[in-house]
């Protein structure tokens, strides 16, 4: 296992309960990272939390010994048993299903140089990787949330979303009486120097993207605590809980025939209708990219 | 007259300013033209057109799509998209370039950098494999510096096989056709377009989605190099997984190349995922290993600088 390090912190912003919860573990040869956020308006939505991360956890202690057996099918698994367990603690609580418990979740593994991570709601990973010029490549996840949704469709600009009044309404989360949509990430190769944030809501809404180009300027123990001083500064009064948890992989010195089958059952299955203008939206959006690209061409 | 391909559009056909010139090939989905932007400049453009979704005739340029396929060749438009999408995240000199995207003819079209040379699978049919080792590790290596940038965008390519490893004049290659790339995973989600070519396709993509991984595309990787060296694809994956029939490289060319790399495309045929090495760097390590202290135990054949390109 290579070298990394990590820096977590939790705060509890201008509320009077903080519902966020992270935590880490690692063996010899796997790092787990989770966070969760704990939803308010839902009775119990830090016990939420706190057994989402709990469970992830017992789980990873039990079944890293010192590796995972395939880490994209712990964390399906993980937070499926989570979601479970948050549904069966509100129903033994007699809490009825409206007003039942539930909490978002974000959990990535590292192991063989490849990170993974699930989610479920609008917490986010990202991972960023310095291109040493200045810029950084992002990947982050899609948040599960209705404005990303109409993001995505092109109804709402990135700045609109951020103001938009349903901002933090998400519909998938751990809990409830509706099955999560779990997104289980495909493994990403880690290089040098590359970071993995994971975060709630409260911490990511104020920041925008300077979140990126902040953890690559500084040590973690450094860069997270200042990250969420700037966030609670522009949050301000209305400041919810903030919690960022950061890793950083640091890498000691390194060292016929072309026939294409195509199941037949994939174009059986039942498919999506897109509206014309949801072509013409993605044409669209293909072509902006092509043409900021140094050798794009739009005649 | 009963055909089984589309009609290609015609030759001297203009569309959004580019001159289309000629086909250069055809799949199941798409046909790929040569064509000319309003610079002169040569481009390859990839039209959207499933054979089984849309019907169009010598001499037509929009294609018909019966009513009750236009949700199904919508989808497929939708994969070609993300395809779009997808490359033009990407700017790297191993990985097809992507220049313009429109839309014309009730279907969509890709503009792409066009290059001369050939494919891998050509390269290799010519010479019937035993293609030279200092070719298969440089260029192999480049190839996963491509490989290894698509992995790191969080995207595997599904669909890595010698005819989608284009070699430039200069024998630098050139990853090609995203057609089956994919992004993440989704549980519940109805089940991803399955496109695997046999031969390539890991066992894993024959089932099982959460074990597909950089490692995934590695194993097809291994299958490329190892039709380099046979002449044609290994046995296939799933066929693998009931009476494994490949006789590993080491084996079989034990005397032609050196131990390292034909022990480095062993690994990489490994039926199971974990045991393969696990991403483009690892693997590329093992390749730009100095070769000094590993030469072949040498051959008549090799004496004779029958295998150098």
């Amino acid at each position: 296992m290579r070298r990394y390090s990590i820096a977590q912190e939790s705060r509890i912003g201008s509320r009077p309960v903080n519902q966020d919860r992270a935590t880490w573990l690692a063996t010899d040869d796997a790092v787990l990272l989770v966070v969760a956020d704990g939803m308010g308006g839902h009775l119990q939505g830090e016990v939420a939390a706190q057994l989402a991360i709990d469970t992830i956890g017992e789980r990873f202690r039990r079944e890293a010994q010192p590796r995972l057996a395939n880490p994209g099918r712990f964390l399906a698994e993980a937070l499926r048993q989570a979601h479970q367990g948050i549904v069966r603690h509100g129903k033994d609580c007699r809490i009825p299903a409206h007003a039942a418990p539930r909490t978002t979740c974000i959990a990535c593994v590292v192991q063989d140089g490849l990170a993974v991570w699930a989610h479920a709601g609008d917490s986010r990973l990202y991972l960023v990787h310095d291109k040493g010029n200045g810029a950084q490549r992002v990947l982050k996840t899609r948040d599960h949330s209705v404005v990303q949704r109409l993001v995505d469709e092109g109804t709402l600009s990135d700045e609109q979303a951020a103001r938009h009044p349903m901002r933090n309404r998400v519909f998938s989360c751990l809990g409830g009486d509706i099955e999560p949509h779990i997104e289980i990430s495909t493994p990403v190769p880690l290089q040098d120097g590359d970071l993995i944030a994971l975060c709630t809501d409260g911490a990511w809404s104020p920041l925008g993207e300077s979140l990126a180009a902040e953890l690559v300027r500084a040590p973690l123990t450094a860069s997270v605590p200042h990250l969420l001083d700037v966030a609670e500064r522009a949050a301000g009064t209305s400041a919810d809980n903030l919690t960022l948890i950061a890793m950083r992989w640091e890498a000691p010195n390194p060292d016929g025939d072309t026939l294409q089958l195509e199941r037949d059952d994939a174009l059986a299955a039942p498919t999506p209708s897109v509206s014309d203008d949801e072509i013409e939206r993605a044409v669209a959006e293909i072509r902006s990219r092509v043409s900021h690209s140094p050798n794009g061409v739009a005649p | 007259m009963t055909t089984q391909n589309n009609s290609a559009l015609p030759p001297g056909c203009e569309l959004e300013a580019y001159r289309f010139e000629r086909q250069l090939s055809a799949g199941g989905f798409s046909i790929v033209y040569l064509a000319h932007d309003p610079a002169g400049v040569p481009v390859a453009i990839k039209e959207y057109m499933p054979n089984a979704l849309a019907l169009r005739r010598e001499g037509e340029i929009t294609p018909n799509i019966p009513p009750e396929y236009q949700a199904d060749f919508n989808h497929g438009l939708k994969l070609f998209f993300e395809e779009g999408r997808m490359l033009t995240g990407l700017d790297h000199p191993n990985v097809v370039r992507v220049l313009n995207f429109f839309r014309a003819n009730e279907t969509v079209y890709l503009v792409m950098r066009y290059e001369t040379g050939q494919t891998l699978r050509d390269h290799i049919r010519q010479r019937r494999g035993r293609l030279g080792e200092a070719f298969m590790r440089t260029m192999f290596s480049g190839m996963l510096d491509g490989l290894g940038e698509v992995h790191g965008h969080g995207l595997l390519h599904l669909d890595i096989k010698p005819a989608n490893i284009w070699l430039r004049e200069d024998g630098n290659p050139v990853l090609l056709d995203f057609g089956a790339a994919r992004y993440a995973v989704d549980i519940g989600s109805p089940a991803p377009r399955a496109m695997y070519t046999p031969g390539y396709a890991a066992p894993e993509q024959y089932h099982g989605k959460f074990t597909l991984g950089p490692w995934t595309d590695i194993y097809a990787v291994g299958a490329c190099m190892y039709a380099a060296l046979a002449g044609s694809a290994p046995q296939a994956a799933d066929e693998r997984m009931a009476d494994d029939e490949v006789q590993p490289a080491r084996q079989r060319w034990g005397m032609e190349y050196s131990p390292r790399l034909l022990a480095t495309i062993d690994e990489c045929l490994r039926l199971e995922p974990q045991r393969r090495p696990q991403h483009a760097r690892a693997l590329q390590a093992s390749l730009n290993t100095d070769t000094a202290a590993d030469k072949p135990p040498g051959s008549w054949l090799s004496r004779l600088g029958l295998k150098g390109w």
